[in-house]
């Protein structure tokens, strides 16, 4: 047997090399101007090889970036590779959506956006434009406005973010549809010589007797090309590796570069043998695919499971310790923080510049259903601690044989208050694939595309959501049909709720309602789904995604072997409609009513503003989250239709509409577009976040109350329930606070059946302050709908919505 | 002994308190009665004296709309020089004014409900999962719940008839006899000692300690699961001498080890204001928190007895 050799590293001890290394990126993360690098070349490409089909032009466009863009090594980093060829700074994706760059360019000039990214020049702003303008007729928004024409276009922007927020469909284009969990362990273990070779073997026999086995072909080969570039990515760094080291004087650094020159020169070309091989092939998987496609929401699938064979062998042989896994994880968070999304202002309001959801899973049950938890589980933890990144976001697995000690250590990076780990109930998630088909072992292996979207990595296709506005839909009804942002009859006339008499009444209404806004959607979003599917690929995810290959389908296309999960709609505003509910059913239609209908209208029309009784007496109506089950129900009962009427609604290729009721930043922004509700919420003002949290500061019984309201959902049909919970540190103190938070947990997981928890951990006089000198609260975290993000980068409404948002003393 | 129609039997509540994680093993729900033998100068819940409900007003929210003038029954409330004046003589606490849409700035609360043993129960037995996993329950407090041991006793059994793990927070001031009524019911006993000395406790409480230490003997007789409380009370009753006698009394008198059973709550001001929203601002306590150095060097004192 050959003696193995022992891998030599730097030790830290005041910081940790993470935070050493952070320490020199994060200021960058307000200084950094554009990069123009990915778009430069990608263009270059483009022009070079016209006549070829897309997915092959997409192939050597991929090839090329990864050949090309400019790399480096930063001190003290381990790992090898970046996803700008700027440090911190943002790359342009023309070839996703190209016009709003010119718009960009001409309101904000060479100086930016305030608070958003700079251009590096006058010539540099230009070479953006010029970008945006050959890419105006092929960008993906662009061709799939025209494909809707103006008229329909037209009606899209009026019903959208950008005009009466109702629903979206095309702004989201702008966000690519990477949502989903793709498996890269099939990378780390097989390595791009074993995929190429599963492309080989279907060419070989391959005969083109149709247009589809035309359109395979040029996917293979196409995909074969992004496969390919992976190694040539690597083996840049490798030779950048040994040039560092070459001139390197420190010894132990020359050794760490030395490594890092091996490891690349193995992967992602061959299987990772050692645990630094596993980690490195697992990051040049995330950037091959997100220099392809951006990768807004794509999982990275449990983080301590797809290394951990060759972690063991190494720590059997001798070959790393314990330490150096937690500085390799910690070297794995710097990275990720590099990527950065660089989007037009539309998008803003809801999302911040360091809005991506990479959602990094440990803990959960193996495939025979036992405790999965390992010493990768505890490093990858350790590594959030010691060097404070928001990204990657970190999910744990709970299920009631879970370590009680990972639990505790869980805990405890929760109280630290960087709004992770989220926690997800094995028992509820995996029913619901279990009811899609999956057998037991597949779904026991499930992790997160999104933030709270429970999928088995490498079986569904890139997630495609409708974003709906579930409070400017019941404002619209009231309204019959009327909208006043438009000032238009844009929905039916469902009825004059002045002339309504019951509750039922304006129930059927709004059903009617929210049938009409999704037969309108759905019909976009498939169409939208299949057509930038045609026009932006998602080629590089489908090398990761099971049958891509064998079928010769791109993922978004066809390819993936599970339909179900890869359509859904995002409901926003459920909790007020629930509250508003209860007031038309009990104030209005009930037995002693607070106000007729018209007094109503009129109030709401006013903003309450000449109706203070009214509100007073509206606003003291029980709200949901407060163990109050007859409004509770009403919330239940909300859910009941919105599955009814989506479940029933066709998504593509066979698959039906999920309900995943996760509201990401948008309600915020749904929030601000809608007037006065029955509530007694005022307009403009944001929706309740999530699934199941309740509307900001309503919630009056405190945890144990929310808790079960929130367990009064029926949850195992929803795809995703998101649910926020806040805490003053000083509530969560000592041993007792955190043996009070696993019970808290424990019930809400194995007795009410919850899928999903979080905390946000901070005192309102904190972020009160934050709001009002926010640059003293730099490295404040918090986290809104599921994922994490810098306070000073969130914009002022979600900022007011933290601070509204009750806080659950003890 | 009579309590036994628990449904209809009718105890005096100001407030529950749900996944209250400070007032015994676990999470527990924390049902707070009303009434009290002491009179403790620095009483963080001055709305709990009292067996009947009172109206807490915030005056400085009050817009001077005068909007809860003509609803009062009694003619309580008046604008005089441009401020709201309540007549506490005149005012019931009837709650007319604190109904929604009265007063649109929210300055208006009636503390204490008159609520059956089942209306109460149905709020316990809710978290009951919660009490499961956590080792937690209910838990009786006030004020003194000892003050209506019908009902406090009530309670517990049908706690205990839920299979809910029982806890009461009590003054000790009351005969033996009644609190072994309640205790018997108990699971565990949250136990206050604010002074040894007699006279000082007398000024600061208004009763005597006698009869709260001869039942705390008894209670560790009883063999029963009891912790004690010294709330710690600037200038009062903080001073290492003090704390060193009450540790003392533990170790010898009750045979117990303090550092086990002796838990030192330092002084907070969260109840302060109520003083001001109950009218009695001449009775408002003001003090400085202790720091945590001083209660841990308290702290060592309890080890070193």
């Amino acid at each position: 047997m050959s003696k193995v050799q022992k891998v030599l590293y730097n030790k830290y001890e005041d910081k940790s090399r993470g935070t050493v290394m952070w320490e020199v990126l994060n200021p960058l993360r307000y200084t950094q101007s554009m990069s123009m690098a990915r778009a430069q070349i990608l263009m270059d490409s483009y022009k070079e090889t016209e006549g070829y089909h897309l997915f092959r032009r997409r192939g050597f466009a991929v090839r090329k970036i990864l050949q090309e863009i400019p790399i480096r090594i930063n001190d003290h980093q381990l790992l090898c590779g970046d996803f700008s060829a700027k440090p911190m700074g943002p790359e342009f994706f023309p070839d996703l959506a190209s016009q709003w760059i010119v718009e960009y360019i001409d309101n904000y000039g060479v100086e930016g956006r305030p608070g958003f990214f700079k251009w590096e020049s006058e010539e540099q702003m230009e070479q953006g434009r010029a970008i945006g303008e050959y890419f105006k007729d092929i960008g993906g928004k662009e061709s799939w406005l025209k494909f809707l024409g103006p008229e329909e276009a037209a009606f899209e922007h009026k019903i959208g973010e950008a005009g009466s927020w109702i629903v979206n469909t095309v702004s989201e284009m702008f966000a690519e549809k990477a949502w989903n969990c793709p498996d890269l362990n099939r990378l780390v273990q097989r390595g791009v010589r074993g995929l190429i070779a599963d492309i080989d073997e279907q060419l070989e026999n391959h005969m083109i007797l149709t247009y589809e086995d035309y359109r395979r072909r040029e996917f293979w080969l196409g995909l074969k090309e992004m496969l390919l570039g992976g190694i040539d990515y690597a083996h840049r760094y490798r030779d950048l590796a040994r040039e560092m080291a070459a001139k390197e004087k420190d010894p132990i650094r020359k050794a760490e570069l030395e490594e890092m020159a091996r490891v690349c020169d193995r992967v992602p070309e061959y299987p990772a043998e050692t645990f630094q091989e596993a980690l490195q092939s697992l990051l040049f998987g995330i950037l091959m695919t997100f220099y392809d496609t951006r990768t807004y929401g794509m999982g990275y699938g449990r983080v301590d499971q797809i290394p951990y064979k060759q972690y063991k062998k190494d720590i059997e042989e001798g070959r790393i310790d314990y330490e150096y896994a937690v500085q390799l994880f910690e070297c794995f968070r710097v990275t990720i923080m590099g990527k950065r999304q660089f989007w037009p202002d539309v998008m803003t309001p809801n999302l911040s510049s360091e809005s991506h959801f990479h959602n990094c899973v440990i803990g959960g049950v193996d495939s025979k259903g036992r405790d999965a938890t390992n010493d990768l589980s505890f490093a990858f933890l350790d590594a959030a601690e010691r060097v404070r990144t928001t990204h990657p976001t970190i999910s744990v697995r709970w299920h009631t044989r879970i370590n009680p000690k990972f639990m505790e250590r869980a805990l405890e990076i929760v109280k630290l208050g960087m709004g992770f780990p989220a926690f997800f109930n094995d028992e509820t998630s995996i029913q619901y694939l279990l009811a899609r088909g999956y057998t037991i072992e597949e779904a026991r292996n499930y992790a997160f595309g999104g933030c709270t979207l429970h999928t088995v990595p490498g079986k569904t296709s890139s997630i495609w959501p409708l974003v709906t506005s579930y409070g400017r839909i019941l404002e619209i009804t009231l309204y019959n049909g009327w909208d006043y942002i438009s000032n238009s009859q844009l929905g039916p006339k469902t009825g004059d709720f002045t002339k309504m008499t019951s509750y039922e009444e304006f129930v059927e209404a709004y059903k009617k309602m929210i049938k009409y806004w999704a037969d309108i959607s759905t019909a976009s979003g498939r169409a939208c789904k299949l057509q930038h599917g045609d026009t932006f690929p998602d080629i590089m995810m489908s090398a990761w995604t099971d049958h891509c290959i064998k079928r010769g389908q791109v993922c978004s296309l066809g390819g993936a072997e599970h339909k179900d999960s890869s359509m859904y709609i995002v409901p926003v505003g459920v909790q007020d409609v629930a509250n508003a509910l209860y007031v038309i059913k009990y104030g209005i239609f009930g037995e002693d009513p607070i106000c007729t209908p018209q007094e109503m209208l009129d109030a709401m029309r006013a903003n309450w503003e000449g109706y203070e009784e009214l509100h007073a007496k509206v606003l003291a109506m029980p709200k949901y989250g407060n163990d109050i089950p007859e409004v509770d129900d009403l919330l239940s009962d909300v859910y009941d239709w919105v599955k009814e009427i989506w479940h029933a609604q066709p998504a593509t290729d066979g698959g039906t509409y999920e309900v995943s009721p996760h509201s990401i930043g948008f309600h915020g922004g749904t929030g601000a577009k809608t007037g006065a509700l029955p509530c007694g919420r005022k307009a403009g003002t944001s929706f309740a976040d999530g699934a199941v949290s309740p509307v900001q500061g309503t919630d009056t019984n405190g945890p144990a109350a929310v808790i079960k309201s929130a367990g009064s959902i029926d949850q195992h049909d929803l795809y995703g329930v998101l649910f926020n919970m806040r805490f003053t540190p000083a509530a969560l103190k000592g041993d007792e606070g955190t043996a009070s938070l696993a019970a808290l947990i424990k019930t809400y997981f194995s007795d009410y059946k919850g899928k999903h928890i979080q905390f946000n951990v901070l005192n309102r006089e904190q972020m009160i302050a934050a709001k009002k000198e926010p640059e003293k609260y730099k490295d404040l975290m918090v986290r809104v709908a599921g994922y994490s993000a810098y306070w000073t980068d969130l914009p002022g409404n979600i900022q007011d919505e933290l601070i509204a948002r009750s806080e659950n003393e003890f | 002994m009579g309590l036994e129609e628990k449904g209809g039997l009718i105890g005096q509540v100001f407030n529950i308190q749900r996944y209250s994680i400070h007032d015994g093993p676990g999470i527990r729900t924390t049902v707070f009665l009303k009434g009290c033998p002491l009179r403790c100068f620095w009483c963080q819940n001055p709305e709990s004296q009292s067996m009947h409900p009172v109206l807490l007003f915030r005056k400085d929210k009050c817009t001077l709309c005068g909007r809860c003038i003509p609803v009062c029954p009694k003619g309580a409330n008046s604008i005089i020089d441009g401020e709201l004046v309540i007549d506490r003589n005149l005012c019931t606490a009837c709650g007319a004014c604190a109904k929604p849409g009265v007063c649109l700035a929210g300055t208006r609360k009636i503390e204490g409900q008159s609520m059956t043993i089942d209306e109460v129960m149905k709020h316990i037995v809710s978290d009951y999962n919660l009490f499961q996993n956590s080792g937690g329950g209910l838990t009786v407090s006030g004020g003194d719940c000892e003050a209506q041991p019908d009902f406090t006793v009530g309670l517990l059994k049908a706690a205990h008839e839920n299979l809910i793990n029982t806890c009461v927070e009590i003054t000790g001031a009351f005969p033996w006899e009644t609190v072994k009524r309640i205790t018997d019911h108990a699971d565990y006993i949250l136990y206050d000692l604010k002074c040894m000395d007699d006279k000082r406790h007398k000024e600061g409480t208004g009763v005597s300690n006698k009869r709260i230490l001869e039942n705390a003997k008894n209670l560790v007789k009883e063999k029963k699961k009891i912790h004690f409380r010294v709330p710690l009370i600037p200038g009062f009753n903080d001073s290492p001498e003090d704390i060193k006698a009450t540790a003392l009394f533990i170790r010898e008198e009750l045979g117990l080890n303090p550092s086990d059973h002796l838990e030192l709550l330092a002084y907070n001001n969260l109840g302060e204001d109520k003083y001001i929203r109950l009218g009695a601002e001449d009775k408002r306590p003001s003090y400085e928190r202790q720091s945590n150095e001083y209660v841990k060097e308290l702290n060592e004192i309890i080890a070193s007895v």
